[in-house]
């Protein structure tokens, strides 16, 4: 769900490099209200690092093939660290794999990142005062699936809107469904992932996971 | 003043655990591909469109250009991902899009790709890019976390 360089055009990437930057703004002024700001780093370096090595895992989902994001997972366990991590790990993606690109940096940042920004709300607002193993389970799974979900509806919608394809509408609207379809088991498995970490979690550091 | 939430040392044994992990996650080559899309011209007049892992890319449009951008030709690839053209017709680009947000763009004068912007290419190995790019961030994070716990205990001493 990376979107390469030379396809968009110069609005659209300047437009997204725009909206990231307002994004990355709002979240580190967040971040420098905390009393410890430095106290998530080690944390979002490390799922910086597994958010950069998932674009590696392919899951085939015949006739497509997607790969993990773990976009959900930044957002729920790092909450206003995750887009900054989304774009260091977006930009080393595109440096050293070629997904996506640095022209396109900010329209994947957006892509990736704002749904992970919804991930995290989801589960903050899901979970307030209600720090059990089921609510904790089950607004994780949700937090995960759709932040999948909301990311493929974004590229979906930028794709048939403001990328000419070299193919007719018919045949692109074909893909778009088959991609839409195609990342609906990698939202299940992401939801499953990201519930399984937050109740692990919950169980071993309760603090890392609502100390956000 | 409250004690640092993760030191440095607990932080370099994590990042060498997740790194360590990462490494042994790799040692599986069907896990490590994805899904970038490549273009290469097995003989004059056949073109293999195909994803990262040499998973052939069925039905994707192909275009051929001259050296003016103008279309040639335009097709599709069948299902082993081969796209057929007369190599008479002075194609100087073929481009491919798979109408899912991939692309590639073929020079087939000099048979290479044409990359994005500062990609290290596929020279270096598989394993060894990841390796740059955890240590990377790890460098970049370690350096952050330093920076900003060493402004705050000054900030302390003033105070």
């Amino acid at each position: 769900m990376h979107i390469p360089d030379g396809i968009l055009p110069l609005p659209l990437t300047l437009g997204g490099y725009a909206a990231c930057a307002a994004a990355v703004f709002f979240c580190l002024h967040r971040i420098k209200k905390r009393p410890e700001p430095a106290a998530d780093i080690p944390k979002a370096a490390l799922l910086t690092s597994a958010f950069f090595v998932a674009s590696l895992i392919h899951i085939p989902v015949p006739p497509a093939s997607v790969h993990l994001m773990l976009s959900g997972l930044l957002g729920v366990l790092l909450g206003f660290f995750a887009i900054p991590a989304i774009l260091i790990g977006l930009f080393f993606q595109a440096v050293m794999f070629g997904h996506g690109g640095l022209t396109t940096l900010g329209i994947n940042g957006v892509i990736i990142g704002f749904p992970a920004m919804a991930a995290h709300y989801i589960f903050r607002f899901g979970t307030r005062g209600k720090h059990g193993p089921k609510p904790t389970a089950t607004f994780a799974f949700l937090a995960g699936a759709l932040a999948i979900m909301l990311s493929v509806l974004l590229f979906a919608l930028l794709l048939v809107t403001a990328v000419p394809a070299d193919m007719g509408a018919a045949v692109e609207k074909t893909a778009m469904l088959v991609i839409i379809a195609a990342h609906v088991p990698l939202a299940l498995v992401e939801g499953v992932i990201t519930a399984m970490t937050a109740t692990f979690l919950l169980r071993v550091s309760p603090r890392v996971l609502h100390g956000v | 003043m409250s004690k640092p939430p993760c030191t440095p040392v607990l932080f370099v044994k994590l990042c060498l655990a997740a790194f360590l992990v990462f490494i042994a996650g790799l040692l599986q080559p069907d896990c490590a591909r994805a899904h970038r899309m490549l273009m290469q011209e097995k003989e004059p007049g056949v073109l293999f469109v195909y994803y990262e892992g040499r998973v052939p890319a069925a039905e994707a449009a192909v275009t051929l250009l001259d050296e003016e951008d103008e279309v040639l030709l335009q097709g599709k690839t069948d299902a082993e991902g081969r796209f057929y053209f007369d190599p008479r017709l002075g194609a100087r680009v073929a481009r491919a899009d798979d109408g899912q947000g991939h692309r590639v763009v073929y020079d087939l004068e000099e048979s290479v790709l044409e990359e994005g912007l500062l990609f290290i290419g596929d020279d270096l190995p598989l394993g060894l890019r990841v390796a740059l790019g955890v240590g990377a961030i790890l460098l970049l994070f370690g350096a952050l976390y330093l920076w900003s716990i060493r402004g705050r205990r000054e900030k302390n001493a003033h105070t």
